[in-house]
């Protein structure tokens, strides 16, 4: 009770603080002044309800993400919608940056998590898993959509291709899932095995085949609704984004690297930095020369995971501090990652269009369930923990929403992309929810991760 | 693509200057006036932003505030740390009189300085620039904590170490409360300009708003951090959260975010059952690279350019402070310092006295993105306020150093008829050099 007492202590006075601030601050001008206050409130009140949903039995996560809710826009309205969404203008709310951070971070985590010798052994098992459960997904989904058209409202009046481009590109959303989820899960219960392992790897590739794959789709959509075409150049700049993100993240690991053993002070504090560089460097566009027309960005996931993979399989020993550090900076991270990815949802559109949702989740979770199981049969993967597998895949966050976001703003000139963009969302919310919940039951059924209860 | 160089040339800077690599350099004593001043990084800071190379524009100075904002409530709860309950017991009662003479002197002497001149080279009213003297005059108060012109003297670095120390301390937080009191007793009129204005309620809106959040946060501390449960992630969750939170709460109210987290500060250390040490340790530890953030984030905010804007005021305003300041530390208060000294200390032992409390520029940084300190129709821009306060800053910091060496080599030479050895203090680190202690 004391946690609950002393999280509703907090609200009441950062809602006290918002009221009486004074009027300047509340200005568009004083937003990053006002980033201080809500970073402070998000990290107290996220662990407070992260110890909350612990002691129900649920993991901390939904206890940032339901912090989120509350003193998300819909509800308390602490933390405004100026802080975390981008305006018209395209500029960068002040809190963007530092979810920005927290993806970087959280990706260099992952790239720490993966062996290349595991890989290695397990990548045609993966492979086999990840193909069949992507097509499985996709299909399942698509083919929900295109059979129920006609019942569904925003969709009954569309021509047969808007229907297929609505069908594809929900399908990709679906496909998406949070590596930010699955990391922080593997962090906080400890999980050390053959399903956290092979989760987080194919969790990994998976973000992988996403970015090309939703380019791909993108770019047919639009060609079939005639907004454009699909070209050559369009092709090579997501290739050289890919590959570019990669190097680029190489470098940056071996920079790092340098650091830690020439400097080696501080981590924590050099570990902020870098991660607010590959956040500021994965906003900026470049113009290539010969790629007339496309802009090409490096992606700071991809360009973590490299770093962190780079560092943690090339210098074992001499990156063991900063994955130290990584590990002591990953808790305040999590608190205010993923009760900002909460903050964001539009509840309004879960409670209109709550029925699609839940029905979308349901394929989804369907199809998971089938698509793995039908994957794992076709590998030679075998044991007690595949079944779980699938547990660990339903999770959805960060990615799904700014896909979801492009997708919204890239067609809205047509009718259905709001409805779309509302059902979208709140199958994600529920995703957002339900995920941790299945995966830590996954975890800790099969005995590869342990509670803090449980610590010794 | 500016901002990544900024970024990275930053870093870079920050953290090469609080590596092991530059201590060496910096226990020099051009070195220490140079880094534990932050003078070089203010520098670097200038060099960088919109008045320098430009590699930092002016529309990007906004977002260095929540750093600006944060620094300061992590210093302000170093500063809260010594509201002990305990201190009188430790610290002799005459080291509070001296640092309460210091304060009312300073204050009295330099406000009406300060007044003087804005009202001769401006002809405004008494009134209108009453609280820019009156921010001179605060920031006018104590003197560096940093001991290094006992290096010389190890015999009397023990009493007069403490005499520093405390002074500074007290110094310090008689700062804070005086600049507290200060911005809540001007507002500034719909028009921008500043005007006195005191009411109950913007009093009990102004200081007990900020106490209360203080209190209801520090009376939280001990719980929390029992339920940390000694994890590490979830410590440095806590203490971030607790200085962002009240030190961005501070500033949401326009209150300086180190009044705030030193009352945190003060509370959490007068609070029975409470294990500091850890708190206390990774605060220390982090006071060094926060000291040079702030000090860079400064630099980037300051323009030296302004100072040519107003030349008669500026040299008038610098030439006036520096020499009320060493009239009034080195010898006045010197000598009240010497009646209570067990052993005569030997002058360069108090020319740091000279060296100003880094948490004045602290202060002037607060006051240049308050409300008060944005006010347009002020007479006195804040800009200028905080150029004026880093040159008369740097130059006694210089001046200390130059005095030093010159009667060190007098001394030495009148005693052993050479230079004397570069001494080699142990590399353990003083707690308390940088800008909070």
């Amino acid at each position: 009770m004391k946690e609950l007492f002393s999280l509703a202590g907090m609200l009441l006075l950062a809602t006290l603080v918002k009221y009486f601030s004074h009027p300047s601050m509340m200005g568009e001008s004083a937003q990053p002044t006002r980033a201080v206050m809500l970073i402070g409130l998000l990290l107290l009140g996220g662990w407070m309800s992260g110890k909350l949903a612990e002691r129900v039995q649920v993991p901390a996560i939904t206890g940032y993400l339901i912090l989120g809710v509350i003193v998300g826009p819909e509800i308390l309205d602490l933390v405004d919608k100026g802080m975390i969404l981008r305006s018209e203008g395209g500029k960068i709310p002040p809190l963007q940056f530092v979810s920005d951070m927290a993806i970087a971070l959280i990706a260099l985590t992952a790239g720490g998590e993966i062996r290349i010798d595991f890989l290695k052994s397990h990548f045609r098992n993966v492979s086999v898993i990840l193909l069949v459960h992507m097509a499985t997904l996709m299909v399942a989904v698509a083919a929900a959509i295109w059979l129920t058209r006609s019942w569904v409202p925003f969709l009954a009046d569309l021509t047969p291709e808007s229907v297929f481009v609505v069908a594809m590109l929900c399908a990709v959303v679906m496909v998406a899932k949070s590596p930010a989820v699955t990391i922080a899960m593997i962090n906080d219960y400890k999980a050390v095995g053959p399903l956290s392992q092979t989760t987080l790897v194919i969790t990994v590739l998976k973000d992988l085949v996403l970015i090309i794959m939703f380019s791909v789709v993108m770019a047919v959509s639009k060609g079939l609704l005639g907004n454009s075409q699909i070209s050559g150049d369009f092709m090579w700049a997501v290739g050289i984004q890919l590959i570019g993100s990669l190097t680029v993240g190489a470098i940056l690991g071996l920079v790092m690297g340098l650091y830690v053993a020439k400097v080696r002070v501080h981590l924590p504090i050099f570990l902020s930095g870098w991660c607010l560089f590959v956040a500021v460097l994965g906003e900026h566009h470049f113009q290539l020369p010969g790629l007339e027309g496309q802009q090409v960005h490096v992606e700071p996931l991809l360009m973590a995971l490299s770093s962190g993979l780079l560092l943690k399989n090339l210098w074992p020993e001499r990156s063991r501090a900063l994955f130290h550090a990584v590990e002591i900076t990953s808790l305040p991270v999590y608190c205010i990652f993923f009760a900002l990815a909460a903050a964001k949802i539009d509840l309004g559109a879960l409670t209109s269009l709550w029925h699609l949702s839940l029905c979308l989740a349901a394929v989804r979770l369907a199809a998971t369930w089938v698509g793995i199981a039908y994957g794992v049969r076709l590998s030679a993967e075998r044991g007690s923990w595949t079944k779980y597998l699938w547990l660990g895949m339903v999770s959805q966050a960060g990615v799904s929403l700014v896909l979801v976001t492009v997708i919204s703003e890239a067609f809205s000139h047509t009718s259905w992309a709001a409805p779309v963009r509302e059902v979208l969302i709140g199958t994600i919310f529920i995703n957002q929810l339900c995920g941790p919940i299945l995966f830590r039951h996954g975890l800790l059924t099969t005995g590869e991760g342990s509670t803090r209860s449980s610590d010794p | 693509m500016r901002i990544l160089l900024a970024l990275s040339i930053l870093l870079i800077l920050a953290l090469m200057a609080s590596s092991r690599k530059f201590w060496a350099f910096r226990r020099r004593p051009t070195g220490a006036t140079l880094f534990s001043g932050g003078w070089l990084l203010i520098g670097i800071g200038i060099l960088l932003g919109p008045h320098g190379t430009g590699v930092i524009e002016s529309s990007q100075i906004a977002l260095h505030h929540p750093l600006v904002i944060f620094c300061l409530g992590w210093i302000g709860l170093i500063i809260g740390f010594q509201v002990d309950r305990r201190l009188p017991k430790v610290v002799p009662h005459w080291i509070l009189s001296i640092a309460l003479l210091d304060a009312c002197l300073s204050l009295i002497l330099t406000t009406s300085i300060a007044m003087t001149v804005f009202m001769w080279i401006l002809h405004e009213s008494a009134w209108s620039v009453l609280p820019h003297s009156l921010l001179l005059g605060i920031c006018s108060i104590s003197w560096s904590p940093e001991l290094r012109s006992l290096r010389a003297n190890p015999a009397i670095r023990m009493q007069t170490g403490l005499l520093i120390r405390g002074g500074a301390g007290m110094g310090s937080i008689l700062m804070v409360v005086l600049y507290t009191l200060l911005i809540n007793a001007f507002r500034v009129t719909p028009g921008g300009e500043p005007f006195y204005a005191i009411s109950f309620s913007q009093l009990s809106l102004g200081v007990f708003a900020p106490i209360l959040i203080a209190v209801a946060v520090g009376f939280a501390g001990p719980w929390i951090f029992k339920m940390t449960e000694q994890d590490k992630g979830q410590f440095l969750v806590v203490l971030l959260g607790m200085i962002c939170f009240t030190a961005g709460a501070a500033t949401l109210m326009d209150q300086l975010p180190l009044f705030v987290a030193m009352l945190l500060g003060a509370v959490l250390v007068n609070l029975p059952k409470i294990s500091l040490a850890r708190l206390k340790r990774v605060i220390i530890d982090g006071e060094q690279p926060m000291a040079m953030i702030l000090m860079l984030a400064i630099g980037l905010m300051a323009d030296p350019s302004i100072l040519l804007a107003e030349p008669k005021l500026a040299l008038a305003l610098i030439v006036f402070l520096l020499v009320t300041r060493g009239l009034l530390k080195s010898g006045l208060i010197q000598q009240v310092f010497r009646s209570k000294l067990d052993h005569p200390a030997p002058t360069p032992s108090l020319i740091g006295l000279l060296r100003p409390n880094p948490v004045s520029i602290a202060i002037a940084a607060g006051y240049t993105i308050s409300t008060l300190g944005r006010a347009e129709a002020s007479p006195v821009l804040a800009s200028q306020l905080l150029m004026v306060l880093i040159v008369v800053g740097f130059i006694s910091d210089l001046s200390s150093l130059i005095l030093t060496k010159e009667y060190q080599d007098i001394h030495f030479s009148k005693t052993h008829g050479s230079k004397p050895p570069v001494s080699k203090p142990p590399l353990s680190k003083l707690p308390g050099q940088g800008v909070g202690a």
